[in-house]
C-alpha cells in the first residue's frame, strides 16, 4: 500500500461531526506534535479470527504482536507497565470491547489516548459495518480501503503501520464503511481496531 | 468553560491559575478531552443532564502540594473530589459526588515509601496499584503477599478507603481493617497522622493501630473528612503451602448446616482462606470456573435443564436434576494457609466437621502448592487473587450473553446488601429480592444467588445492576436500584458501598433515631470541613451551604 494514499487532502465540505476540543491541549495538534510515534506493539484478541489475521499481516509489515485471550494481565504487568514507565509508546491492536476498554482505563494514568478506533459490527446479512473515528484527512482513504473489501483486518493492519500520524492535519472526524463477510468465516461479535499514542501537550 | 456551582469565572480561573503554580501547567487539565477522562464510564447517568462531571483536574505530586492546592480551595470555596486511581467502576470511578467539582488526581503520588520484610508492612501513597506492588515485591525478593481486589488494577490506599475486599486471608481480606496508621491532609491545609504516627519519632506507626485516644481512622473511610496521602498496611507473609478442598452436598436444604459449619470453622480459625460457596446445579461458577464463565458465559445443559430455566423454577426444583446427573446441589472450597503439616490437619478437621453435620457429604482436594508458586504454577492456579496476584481476567467478558444483553452493557452499579452469616438469611433475600426483581423487571442470571464471603462474620450480597448508553434503559435501572435499596432496608439489609448516584438514597436507609448517624457526620464535617470543600455529597455527607438544597 503505498503512503501516499493516506496523505490525501482533508474532507471538503465535510459536515462530519468533530471529536477534539480546540482548546490548549487538542487531539489535532498533539497529532501534529507527535511526529516521531512508531508503533511498537500490536495487540491480537485471539479469540477471533479476524484478529489473528489482523495479528499476522502486521507481522509481515515488521511489527511485533502479542495475542491475547480477552486477558490482558500477562501484556500488562509483563510488558506495558514496566515500558510505559520508562516511556510510553504508540499501541495498536484488533480485540473485543473489553479488553480495550480496560486498556484504555490503565493507559490514561500514563498520558496515552485512543487517537484511531474503528468499530466492527457485524451484520444481519453477513457483512461488517465500520464506524471509524479517526483524523478527518483519513477518512477518505479508510473508505477507500475498507469499502467492500473482504480482508478488511489485514488492511487495517497495514494501515496502522503505514499511517502517517505525523502529518495528520486538522480534527478528527466519523464515518461508517461496509465490507463483506470473508466465505465461510461469519463474524460472531463486534470487534474495535485502534491506535493509542502518548499525546504531547501543546 | 464549566465552573464549579456558585463561583464566579474570575475566582475559578484565579484558583486555576494559583493550582497551576504549585503543580505546574501540565497537571492541571480544563479541557473537554481531558476532563472527559474523569468521566464515570459506568455512570448511570450517562450524557444525561445530572451526569456528575468535573470542571477541572489537578495532579499534584506530593503532601505539600496537596496541602497547597487545599489552602487554595478553601480560599475561592472551590468543591475538591480527590481520587486515588479512580478505578472503582461500579462503585463510581473518577467523577465527583458534586458536579462542577474539581478533582484532587493523587495519582502522581506513586511512591512505596517502606516495606517491612521482618515486621510484615507496607506503607504507600495514593497512585500506588497493586499492580505496583505486586511488581515491588517479586523484584526484590520480598516474601510478603498483598491481598488483591477484583480486577487488581487499583489503588491499595483507594480501594481500602472505600472499604473494599479480596481473597486470600481473612486477617488481610477486609483492607480497611488490615491497615494500620494513616496521614491525612485536613480540609484546612494541616496535615495530621493518626495511630501512632501522631507521636514524633515513634517507631510502630504501622505495628500498633489505635494510639492513643479515639480511634479516628475510620472516619476518613467512605467520608469526606479528609484526604489520605499515606496509609499503612498489614501485610501476609508468604506462607509455606497453600491447599484447597472441596465439600460437595447434594440437597438445596443443606445450605442451612454448610453455612452453620462454615462459620463455626471460620470463627475458630480452623481456615482462613476465602470460603468459596456456589451452586453447580444452578451453575453460579465458583471462584475457580470465574474466569470461563465470564469468557463463555453459562455451561451449556441439556433440555430438561433448559426446560426448569424457562419455566422460571424455583431453585429447590433443581435438586433432582443435580442428584440424578451426579451434580452437587452445593460445593464450597475452603482454602488454607500455612505449613503443610498444619494445613493438612486443618483440612481433616473441616472434613470430620461436615461428616458429623451432613453424613453424605463428599470431599475432593483440589489443589496443593508448596510456596512460593513457580513462573509455571502462576498460570496454571484456579484464582490468581487467592495467592496474592492481581489480575484484569474479568475483562474477558464476552459482549453479549445472558447477563449482558442487547444492547451491550457499558457497565455495571453494584447492589450490596449486607447479610446475617446464616444459610437461612441466603434463602430470604434470594426470595424477597427474587420476588422484587420479577416485578421490577430486571433480569436475574440465576434461579438462586450466593453471596461474596470476603469479609468476616457476615456476607456480602453483590449483584450488578447493568449499565447502558440507552438514557429511557438506564433510567429505568436507576428507579430499579432505588426500589431495591428501600426492599433491602426494609428487610434489615444494608448496603455496605454504592455509588455516588445512590449515596444518598443508602445513606437515608440509615435511619435510626431520626438519622442520628446521618446528624453526627454533618456535625463533623462542619466542624473539620466548614466551608464544605472535600467531596461535598460523598457517602451523602453534604457540607451546610449544600445541605437544604439536597436534602
Amino acid at each position: 500500500m503505498n503512503r501516499r494514499k493516506f496523505l490525501k487532502a482533508g474532507l471538503a465540505g465535510s459536515a462530519l461531526p468533530l471529536l477534539a476540543g480546540l482548546s490548549g491541549h487538542s487531539l489535532s495538534a498533539a497529532l501534529s506534535g507527535w511526529a516521531d510515534g512508531d508503533i511498537s506493539l500490536v495487540v491480537s484478541d485471539a479469540r477471533f479470527s479476524q484478529a489473528r489475521r489482523f495479528a499476522a499481516e502486521a507481522e509481515r509489515a515488521g511489527l511485533h504482536s502479542h495475542a491475547i485471550d480477552g486477558d490482558i494481565t500477562r501484556l500488562w504487568r509483563d510488558h506495558l507497565l514496566p515500558g510505559w514507565r520508562r516511556q510510553p509508546g504508540p499501541l495498536a491492536g484488533m480485540t473485543a470491547r473489553q479488553p480495550l476498554f480496560c486498556l484504555e482505563q490503565l493507559a490514561r494514568d500514563h498520558g496515552l489516548r485512543v487517537v484511531f478506533r474503528a468499530e466492527h459490527e457485524p451484520q444481519a446479512d453477513g457483512s461488517v459495518r465500520h464506524r471509524l473515528s479517526a483524523p478527518a484527512s483519513h477518512l477518505r482513504t479508510l473508505d477507500e480501503l475498507l469499502d467492500g473489501q473482504p480482508d478488511w483486518s489485514e488492511r487495517l493492519a497495514r494501515y496502522s503501520n503505514t499511517c502517517s500520524w505525523g502529518l495528520a492535519a486538522g480534527p478528527c472526524g466519523q464515518a461508517s464503511v461496509h465490507s463483506a463477510a470473508v466465505a465461510g468465516e461469519p463474524m460472531q461479535e463486534p470487534l474495535i481496531s485502534w491506535v493509542m499514542a502518548p499525546i504531547r501537550r501543546t | 468553560m464549566q465552573t464549579p456551582p456558585g463561583i464566579s469565572q474570575q475566582d475559578f480561573a484565579e484558583a486555576l491559575s494559583r493550582f497551576t503554580r504549585v503543580v505546574g501547567s501540565q497537571w492541571v487539565f480544563t479541557s473537554e478531552e481531558d476532563l472527559h477522562l474523569y468521566r464515570d464510564a459506568y455512570s448511570p447517568y450517562w450524557d444525561e443532564p445530572e451526569e456528575r462531571v468535573a470542571s477541572a483536574a489537578v495532579a499534584p505530586a506530593s503532601t505539600e502540594e496537596v496541602q497547597e492546592i487545599v489552602r487554595i480551595a478553601n480560599h475561592y470555596r472551590i468543591p475538591l473530589y480527590p481520587i486515588s486511581t479512580g478505578k472503582n467502576l461500579g462503585y463510581g470511578g473518577s467523577a465527583p459526588n458534586y458536579s462542577g467539582s474539581v478533582v484532587l488526581d493523587l495519582k502522581r503520588m506513586n511512591r512505596i515509601l517502606e516495606v517491612n520484610e521482618k515486621q510484615a508492612y507496607c506503607v504507600v501513597e495514593p497512585g500506588v496499584s497493586y499492580f505496583d506492588m505486586y511488581e515491588h515485591l517479586q523484584k526484590n525478593n520480598i516474601r510478603l503477599w498483598i491481598d488483591v481486589p477484583d480486577p487488581g488494577w487499583g489503588s491499595m490506599l483507594g480501594n481500602a478507603i472505600d472499604r473494599g475486599a479480596g481473597y486470600t486471608a481473612a486477617q488481610f481480606r477486609n483492607h480497611f481493617d488490615a491497615h494500620c496508621g494513616m496521614e491525612v491532609v485536613l480540609a484546612n491545609g494541616e496535615v495530621m497522622r493518626t495511630g501512632m504516627g501522631a507521636l514524633p519519632g515513634s517507631e510502630t506507626w504501622q505495628m500498633y493501630k489505635s494510639g492513643f485516644g479515639p480511634w479516628v481512622d475510620g472516619i476518613f473511610s467512605q467520608s469526606n473528612f479528609g484526604i489520605v496521602t499515606k496509609m499503612g498496611f498489614w501485610l501476609m507473609p508468604e506462607p509455606d503451602a497453600f491447599l484447597k478442598g472441596m465439600v460437595h452436598l447434594p440437597r438445596y436444604k443443606d445450605l442451612v448446616p454448610l453455612v452453620d459449619t462454615l462459620t463455626q470453622l471460620e470463627n475458630n480459625k480452623i481456615f482462613t482462606g476465602y470460603p468459596d460457596l456456589n451452586s453447580p446445579v444452578l451453575g453460579t461458577p465458583s471462584l475457580a470456573g470465574l474466569h470461563d464463565f465470564l469468557a463463555h458465559g453459562p455451561e451449556q445443559r441439556d433440555e430438561e435443564y433448559m426446560q426448569l430455566l424457562q419455566s422460571g423454577a424455583p431453585p429447590e426444583a433443581y435438586e433432582a436434576y443435580g442428584q440424578r446427573n451426579n451434580i452437587p446441589y452445593w460445593s464450597c472450597s475452603f482454602t488454607f494457609y500455612g505449613p503443610e503439616k498444619v494445613i493438612r490437619a486443618q483440612w481433616e478437621h473441616v472434613q470430620e466437621s461436615y461428616r458429623k453435620a451432613i453424613g453424605d457429604a463428599h470431599f475432593e482436594e483440589v489443589e496443593f502448592y508448596n510456596l512460593p508458586l513457580s513462573e509455571k504454577e502462576k498460570e496454571q492456579v484456579q484464582y490468581p487473587a487467592q495467592f496474592g496476584i492481581p489480575n484484569l481476567r474479568t475483562f474477558a467478558i464476552g459482549a453479549r450473553s445472558i447477563w449482558n444483553p442487547t444492547p451491550p452493557s457499558d457497565g455495571h452499579a453494584w447492589f450490596s446488601p449486607v447479610i446475617p452469616r446464616d444459610g437461612e438469611a441466603i434463602l430470604k433475600i434470594n426470595e424477597v429480592l427474587g420476588n422484587a426483581a420479577r416485578e421490577l423487571g430486571i433480569p436475574m442470571i440465576f434461579a438462586l444467588n450466593v453471596p461474596v464471603p470476603s469479609w468476616e462474620r457476615s456476607f456480602i450480597f453483590i449483584i450488578p445492576f447493568m449499565i447502558s448508553r440507552d438514557k429511557a434503559t438506564n433510567r429505568k435501572t436507576r428507579e430499579a436500584f432505588r426500589k431495591i435499596v428501600r426492599i433491602a432496608a426494609d428487610n434489615g439489609w444494608g448496603e455496605y458501598r454504592t455509588a455516588p448516584a445512590f449515596q444518598d438514597d443508602v445513606m437515608d436507609t440509615y435511619s435510626f433515631n431520626e438519622h442520628a448517624l446521618l446528624r453526627f457526620h454533618e456535625t463533623v464535617k462542619d466542624a473539620v470541613d466548614p466551608n464544605g470543600i472535600l467531596s461535598p455529597g460523598r457517602y451523602g455527607i453534604w457540607p451546610k451551604h449544600l445541605r437544604k438544597e439536597k436534602g
